[in-house]
């Protein structure tokens, strides 16, 4: 799950370039056209995400003719084991999208450009859902 | 992640009770397979309401399913 999102993320960080080099932005216009690319991105893998497990299930109950357990699928049952699981991933998901956009404010303020600081932030969903997907399959595996 | 301070006897109670497979006990308490065997590896210390709800099932009190190990 880690590996599609880097490569998901590859494929949009490319597209969000090739439109940023395409276009000339006043600096109101940067703004927003980041604004977007970052707006975007935080919900966009969260939906790829569970599209991607809709799949899974799918191909596993047809495979095996039997019905997917749900357990991380966040389609059907949640119970205390899985709530707890993926609120601990939440708060690691926040802990890390913070330190990135401490960063991109520090960058920021020490005369970094706009751009550098988008694209820390940018980057910062993306390791933040990385660390959501690790921190899922370390609790699973060790507990909570 | 550290020890966890409640281990159980839920293996040994489902094979007295028919063999009964970890899908049919979270089926009868409304849980997950997953956390059954969560449970059952002492991975996770459940709720109270669920360690009840698994004692009932076995029609045991709860201290013969679950006993609580303090640190130290």
């Amino acid at each position: 799950m880690a590996l599609f999102t880097l490569l998901l993320f590859a494929i949009y960080y490319k597209l969000v370039l090739d439109f940023y080099a395409k276009g000339t932005y006043t600096t109101t216009e940067e703004f927003q056209f980041w604004g977007l690319a970052i707006l975007l991105v935080i919900p966009g893998l969260f939906e790829v995400r569970r599209f991607l497990y809709f799949i899974y299930s799918a191909l596993y109950s047809l495979i095996t003719q039997r019905r997917e357990d749900d357990f991380m699928t966040g389609t059907a049952l949640q119970d205390e084991y899985n709530r707890l699981i993926k609120a601990k991933a939440l708060r690691n998901f926040y802990h890390a999208f913070m330190g990135s956009f401490v960063l991109a404010m520090g960058v920021l303020s020490w005369g970094g450009s706009p751009l550098i600081m988008f694209n820390i932030l940018l980057f910062g969903v993306l390791i933040a859902h990385i660390t959501y997907h690790l921190s899922e399959f370390y609790y699973l595996r060790k507990g909570v | 992640m550290g020890q966890c301070p409640v281990s159980n006897n839920i293996r040994k109670l489902r094979f007295e009770h028919n063999e009964m497979t970890q899908q049919q006990l979270a089926e009868k308490v409304g849980v997950t397979r997953q956390t059954i065997v969560a449970i059952e590896k002492e991975k996770y210390a459940p709720s109270l309401e669920l360690a009840f709800r698994i004692a009932r099932t076995f029609k045991q009190p709860l201290e013969e399913v679950f006993t609580y190990h303090p640190p130290g």
